[in-house]
């Protein structure tokens, strides 16, 4: 082939430079769709890593541990173990939540540990050379509260050893006292540290009562032996003891936290695909404009392989400066976006010790090529389009837009059968989450390809509609219909966009619904009471028996009901129990199934039965008349599912028993919750105020009328859709480029157009008025095509995505709202895009604009 | 003043192109009675269309003044120039200059519809021009279906719809070949004159430019009259 | 060329150079330094003074005290003549002072601290095994009694079974002890009485008396494979508060069990200036088990050849000439192997040697070990 001659490429960064607005815009389309995928893949990477840290810095390299239940183990199972000479690495862990007014209240694991065993387990505390003496352990060991710190946090609040401490655990303060400074050495401890604290395993139980006791023991088996050790530990643990797999314990959390996650990821591949559309938009538009040009290059010798190769040079350039600025802006948004990830995490999932922002350099990596691959992918067409111009080519624009009429049907061909694959997949097959989204992807775009051919069928009716406002109103429409080569991408990515933050909306509108009538039928109570500082919706921390006696004995308290809900073994890991003593439980849920009236569950439940929530039910397979299986006491234990029941607090789901059968199986008095049913006629504000005077003198407790707790659940629910929020609103901005550019190149390309308009006597009014119509009504159509689309990813959402991520399923709540407020994104978003295009036009003299011809 | 239907007075129009001053008008002067048919002769780039624009208020000038039917162009707003133009000035430009996404009628009824005409009476007006034209069938083509020949006819029609005083053609005969040059030459000259309308014209061509009472040469920036066959 | 590889080549500078700006992770190997105060030894009795001992009482532990040490090694040989060198040690710190003993309420709030080591020294097969476990002496982990003497770190035992016989059982990792030792001797008080004083102060010295002929059956394990073994033990029972005086670096430390029944035990402390510290001391034992206290200036250790640890660096003396001119014995002691250095949270040499010379002017044989503490690091220890 031919060298490729350099001032060919002159054409190209020229007709980039020349039009500096659009190549703007064009870089700032792609650099926003990129800047979306890294922010997402950012905050993802940390709340992965973060989690992983969290489980490196409590479970460190065990693979096993032996679990003694919610009561814990006899701390002799350990020694026992010890002295049984099974040459296995154990080592004994009593963690606990803590917080300290010193160490700025935040919650922090307290991990009590025996120093001597951990090595093989949590490197913490040693170095790979020979680490410091015996008699630095010595404050460690031997005063009472005596807790190690990171440096960090030592310097964070100006703390040194020997400085005493208060440290608040389970709503008592207590003192403690900084025994010593731990230099992580590198970032992954020094992050692991933040929100870890240690301290002797003594301290631990000094601290938190437990003394006798052990939370669990961690081992380390090697997997060929896996078999005969677990068999050989197990002969020696007592029957309310079990060896289970480590992974078990995460696996879960994982699972639900790695299927938030791919809803993320998913969510922020839109604004990419909506970039896509804004890049084959400006390059379809540059190409379409020089086809003249290139036309004459043809003649002048130029082969259409140079033109193609001259017009993807022309992407490639835009794609590398895009993407480097879409990572650049990843960065920053990544770092808003971890703290969103992190916080839904911990509200929703479970509490995360480790925060911070990782930033791997895949993420770039990858941004970069996704969005380099998306512009080179989008300029393809434009490209093939460009080398195939024939020379000195005369093409008319009618023709040119009678090809694009047959082009545009097929099209919406093309996208209606896609969008009925995908839509009769998701229905019909059993698709996991990410083919899931690509199903939802499906939809969307098909319904986006029909878009522009739609547009051209409905442009007349309009033009019709809109006869009666004059000249203007049959004008903008048939502008719309004609323009169509160069303004149906934008319609189609605006129609993407609109639709998702319908979709999005009326799915967090229709949880919302949903949750709140939830909430109606299970708070049946006055006043709810839990351990200050435990999850709201999963309060495990448990309540000072003192605390529960006053409020028993307490004036006007007609009924006091007790909650436990504490985390049991199970051979499927963990599940969460709640147990109560609420004789009328069964009439304050919702069953979705189950055997016999609410009353029959309930009796059912008193005589030994459980009923588990929808979440769990789903990941289990299980449903009612099934059984299943828990570690007790006594061993395991096989319990009859009753019913299943709708809950909203939990997408790792739970369990609940009456509340004496979990005590006598698990002997467990703890309780960890408790609601108070109000004498009629009694002011429970006030009583709510004196509740929380007196029992804090004993326990740091939050007291929350019915109402409060309703409200804080929903500012709850609200701040985990915080992140989509953001990312639908980076898609809308995308896509607001995205007309911009399109009606800024349509301007340029009208500009002669528009002064012949002005010259036969167009006011500066009329040139405002034709420019708004026409964009409007771009607007106006993508929101219009955007409410079916968007009601069908609503659907999508509800039905699929909503059970394979958190196992419950969710009614549909149509509100009008969304609607409303899609159309006036739409057609806000295009009639501001179409402003400045507008202005331009105002500007720019007749004469000028003729000239430039 | 009643005998000057257009009068340019002192009029300066520099174009500024980067760093370099471009003055493409010093001071031109230039007096045009009314129902004149002037041509205006001059070299590619001396400024022809850049009287036409300024006669048409389409463009402004620098300084000086121009009087047409006894209203300063240079004084009025944007907003009273578009106004002006509606009512007084047709447009005949080199490139036809219809719009592609209009049929024809609706490219010829469409300057009385922007000036308020009602669509019955603008589009009865412009049939009524195709009709004189003689594109009386075309009324519902797209223009750019049309040859040169019809497509400048279209022009004509659009700047005579709205009854103009003062016509302006830019080259109209420059993208033809030369028979249908002439057709268009004698449609213009006969529903300008005939009605009793001035039209200025810029022209290269010497045969167009002889059907005029006058003719006008653009030198250097000043308008210069030139005897007939001189 | 074409510009389309250009750009490429131009992608792939630019993606390798910002992986290769990027900050790496570095191993997760998380170091931490704890910084705090030791317990001071106030609280603890000093050894200052000679006082009578007590057995079997005074086999056990000494919680009085803050350092203590059961010290076990020994030479012994399968039935066809492989020979294996064994130490295995619990030493027990006391971090809180036995006045304070019972002030918190959890099990696991520890007084003292156990730390075992167990070595074994496979001289045909040329290989040299040490390892360490640590544990509190609390919760039942770790612990030290008496009547029966026992003393045990987790399932590491060392355990009084009869009125002279003790067993020992330590194992990790493929390599186990498993032995029988009996005492036809009895104990033998080392210095006046058994207060062995190593440096001017009354306080800086220990309570010390050793079990020097013990009679060992067993089994010893390497890599899971058990070889039946007998021979010679030796026990050292220490227990002092701050035994070390300023100036001392370490000590070499000798056991000799000649073959003519005569045991020999001697020490030189070495000083930070080089010398020789004249607390260093000795004692000649007699097959009747009475014993010749010996002073610095009654015997001359040299040492030949040096042995530099590609472990810690630290260079070892290797290889010993000893003359006791006043009880008419010269001997030489050349380890069994040269690399018998435990690199464990303290750095020493501990190994089995062999002997020969003369003594009373006839030819004898016989086994030894030797403990050289202080080249690696200075040995004002913990233990």
């Amino acid at each position: 082939m031919a060298s490729f001659s350099p001032s060919l490429l002159k054409v190209g960064w020229r007709y980039l430079i020349s039009h500096p607005l659009q190549t703007a815009l064009m870089l700032l389309g792609i650099a926003l769709g990129v800047s979306v995928a890294v922010s997402v893949d950012v905050a993802n990477a940390s709340a992965a890593r973060g989690f992983e840290l969290s489980i490196e810095a409590v479970t460190g390299r065990s693979t096993h541990y032996v679990s003694g239940g919610p009561s814990g183990l006899a701390e002799e199972t350990y020694t026992d173990l010890r002295r049984a000479g099974l040459e296995v690495p154990m080592a004994p862990i009593l963690s606990q939540m803590i917080s300290s007014p010193d160490l700025g209240d935040i919650p922090l694991q307290l991990l009590g540990i025996d120093p001597f065993a951990e090595e093989p387990f949590r490197s913490y505390l040693y170095t790979n050379t020979n680490g410091g003496s015996m008699e630095q352990m010595d404050a460690f060991f031997t005063i009472p509260g005596a807790i190690l710190i990171s440096t960090e946090l030592s310097e964070q609040y100006g703390l040194q050893p020997g400085d005493a401490i208060e440290l608040n655990l389970n709503g008592r303060l207590l003192p403690g006292l900084i025994a010593g400074v731990i230099e992580p050495q590198d970032d992954l401890s020094r992050r692991a540290l933040q929100t870890i604290v240690l301290a002797d395993i003594s301290t631990v139980q000094e601290l938190s009562g437990r003394l006798g006791f052990i939370e669990r023991i961690d081992l380390i088996l090697p997997t060929e032996q896996e078999a005969g050790l677990i068999a050989q530990i197990e002969d020696l643990l007592p029957a309310s003891a079990v060896v289970l797999a480590a992974e078990g314990r995460n696996r879960t959390v994982e699972d639900l936290t790695g299927a938030f996650q791919t809803n993320l990821a998913a969510l922020s591949m839109l604004g990419l695909v909506v970039g896509l559309f804004l890049i084959y938009n400006t390059m379809t538009f540059s190409v379409v404009q020089r086809r003249q040009s290139f036309g004459t290059l043809r003649a002048l010798g130029t082969t259409g392989r140079e033109i193609f190769i001259l017009v993807l040079s022309e992407a490639l350039l835009v794609g590398i400066i895009g993407s480097l600025l879409g990572v650049g802006l990843g960065i920053i948004f990544g770092r808003g976006a971890v703290e969103l990830v992190t916080q839904t995490i911990n509200d929703v999932f479970y509490a995360q010790t480790v925060r911070g922002v990782s930033i791997p350099p895949s993420s770039f990596i990858k941004g970069a090529l996704l969005g380099l691959g998306t512009t080179l992918v989008a300029a393809l067409i434009p490209a093939w389009e460009a080398a195939k111009s024939p020379p000195r080519s005369t093409l008319s624009r009618s023709q040119l837009e009678s090809t694009l009429g047959k082009l545009l049907r097929t099209a919406a061909i093309l996208g209606a059968a896609m969008a009925v694959v995908s839509a009769f997949l998701l229905i019909r097959i059993d698709l996991n989450l990410t083919a899931s989204f690509a199903g939802i992807f499906g939809v969307v775009i098909g319904f986006a390809l029909t878009t522009p051919w739609i547009t051209q069928q409905l442009m007349p009716l309009v033009a019709r509609l809109l006869a009666p406002i004059g000249p203007l109103g049959r004008m903008a429409p048939r502008e719309v219909s004609n323009s169509a080569s160069r303004t149906s991408p934008a319609m189609a990515a605006l129609m993407v966009a609109v639709a998702v933050t319908i979709g999005a909306s009326l799915m967090v509108g229709s949880f919302r619904a949903s949750v709140i009538d939830w909430l109606g039928v299970i708070l049946r109570n006055d006043i709810y009471v839990s351990v200050a500082g435990s999850n709201l919706a999963e309060p495990m921390v448990a309540i000072a028996p003192e605390a529960i006696e006053r409020i028993n004995a307490w004036p006007n308290v007609e009924a006091v009901h007790l909650l436990r809900l504490v985390q049991v073994e199970s051979p499927q890991g963990p599940i969460t129990v709640s147990a109560n003593d609420n004789p009328n439980d069964g009439d304050e849920q919702v069953f979705l199934e189950g055997e016999g009236t609410s009353q029959q569950i309930w009796e059912a439940v008193k005589a030994g039965a459980m009923i588990i929530s929808e979440p769990l039910a789903n990941h289990l397979g299980l449903g009612a008349g099934d059984e299943i299986r828990l570690f007790t006491q006594q061993g395991e234990k096989a319990f009859h599912i009753a019913a299943v029941f709708r809950d909203y607090s939990s997408s790792r789901g739970n369990v609940t028993m009456w509340l004496p059968n979990y005590q006598e199986l698990w002997g467990d008095e703890a309780v960890t919750a408790l609601s108070v049913k109000a004498a009629a006629g009694t002011d429970v504000d006030a009583m709510v105020d004196d509740m929380r005077a007196e029992l804090n003198q004993i326990q740091f407790l939050e007291i929350r009328s019915n109402l409060a707790l309703r409200s804080e659940t929903l500012v709850i629910f609200d701040q985990s859709f915080l992140i989509t929020n953001a990312l639908q609103l980076i898609t809308t901005a995308v896509a607001f480029v995205g007309v911009l550019s399109a009606m800024l190149s349509l301007q340029l390309e009208k500009q002669r157009q528009m002064g012949i308009l002005k010259a036969i006597g167009l006011s500066q009014r009329q040139v405002w008025a034709l420019t708004l119509l026409e964009t409007g009504l771009i607007g106006a159509i993508a929101g219009l095509l955007a409410l079916p689309t968007g009601y069908a990813v609503a659907q999508i959402l509800l039905r699929l995505i909503n059970r394979l991520s958190f196992g419950w399923t969710l009614q549909m709540h149509l509100q009008p709202e969304p609607f409303i407020q899609a159309m006036a994104i739409a057609i806000g978003a295009a009639l501001l895009a179409g402003l400045y295009p507008a202005y331009r036009a105002t500007q720019r003299s007749a004469a000028d604009a003729m000239r430039f011809d | 003043m009643a005998s000057s239907f257009v009068k340019v007075e002192n009029v300066s129009k520099t174009y500024s192109e980067g760093e370099q001053q471009h003055a493409v008008l010093r001071n031109a002067n230039l007096e045009i009675g009314r129902g004149e048919l002037v041509a205006l002769l001059g070299a590619s780039g001396s400024g022809k269309s850049t009287l036409l624009n300024l006669l048409s208020g389409i463009d402004r000038a620098d300084s000086g003044a121009i009087w047409v039917d006894g209203q300063n162009l240079i004084a009025m707003s944007e907003a009273e120039r578009t106004l002006f133009r509606r009512k007084h000035i047709g447009f005949v430009f080199q490139f036809f200059n219809l719009l592609p996404t209009l049929t024809v009628n609706e490219n010829v009824s469409l300057p009385l519809e922007l000036a308020g005409a009602k669509l019955k009476v603008a589009t009865g007006k412009a049939a009524e021009l195709l009709d004189l034209v003689g594109l009386e069938n075309r009324g519902d083509s797209y223009s750019d279906r049309l040859s040169g020949g019809e497509q400048q006819r279209v022009a004509i029609a659009r700047a005579l719809v709205h009854d103009p005083l003062l016509v302006l053609a830019d080259e109209p005969t420059g993208n033809l070949d030369e028979d249908t040059g002439n057709q268009i030459m004698d449609l213009l000259e006969k529903l300008t004159r005939n009605a009793g309308k001035n039209l200025i014209m810029a022209t290269h061509n010497s045969l167009n430019a002889q059907r005029a009472d006058r003719i006008v040469y653009l030198r250097d920036g000043k308008l210069v009259e030139k005897a007939k066959n001189g | 060329m074409r510009p389309a590889i250009i750009f490429v080549v131009v992608i792939l500078l630019i993606a390798s150079g910002v992986y290769a700006l990027w900050p790496k992770q570095s191993d997760p190997v998380i170091a931490a330094q704890v910084l705090a105060t030791p317990v001071p030894a106030e609280g603890f009795a000093r050894a200052d003074g000679p006082r009578p001992f007590d057995f079997p009482t005074d086999f056990g532990p000494h919680f009085d005290f803050q350092t203590e040490w059961w010290y076990y090694t020994g030479n012994l040989d399968t039935a066809d003549g492989r020979h294996f060198g064994y130490e295995f040690t619990i030493f027990r710190r006391g971090i809180l002072p036995p006045d304070r003993a019972g002030e918190r309420p959890s099990d696991w709030a520890a007084q003292q601290i156990y730390m075992g080591h167990l070595a074994v020294s496979d001289v045909d097969g040329g290989e040299f095994y040490a390892h360490q476990r640590l544990a509190r002496g609390a919760s039942g982990l770790a612990g030290a009694e008496n009547a029966p003497y026992h003393v045990w770190l987790e399932d590491w035992t060392i355990k009084q079974t009869n009125v002279n016989k003790y067993i020992l059982f330590a194992t990790n990792e493929g390599i186990a002890i498993e032995l029988t030792l009996t005492d036809d001797k009895g104990p033998v008080l080392q210095g006046d009485g058994g207060y062995s004083q190593k440096g001017p102060d009354p306080g800086n010295a220990s309570y010390y008396y050793s079990q020097t002929r013990l009679q060992t059956e067993g089994m010893i394990t390497i890599d899971g494979e058990e070889f039946a073994v007998s021979g010679l033990s030796w026990k050292d029972h220490e227990y002092s508060t701050s035994a070390m005086a300023t100036g001392q670096v370490g000590w070499d430390w000798f056991s000799i069990q000649i073959d003519d029944g005569y045991e020999i035990m001697l020490y030189q402390i070495r000083r930070d200036d080089g010398s020789i510290d004249p607390f260093s001391s000795g004692a000649l034992i007699a097959p009747d088990g009475s014993s010749v206290q010996l002073a610095a200036q009654d015997f001359v250790i040299e040492s030949g050849d040096t042995w530099r640890s590609p472990h810690s660096n630290a260079e070892y003396p290797m290889g010993w000439t000893i003359s006791i001119p006043s009880q008419d014995l010269q001997i030489e002691l050349t380890p069994y192997l040269e690399d018998q250095e435990l690199n464990l949270a303290f750095i020493y040499w501990e190994g089995a040697v062999w002997m020969s010379g003369s003594h009373n002017g006839i030819g004898v044989g016989g086994n030894g070990y030797v403990e050289m503490t202080g080249y690696a690091q200075p040995f004002n220890g913990d233990f």
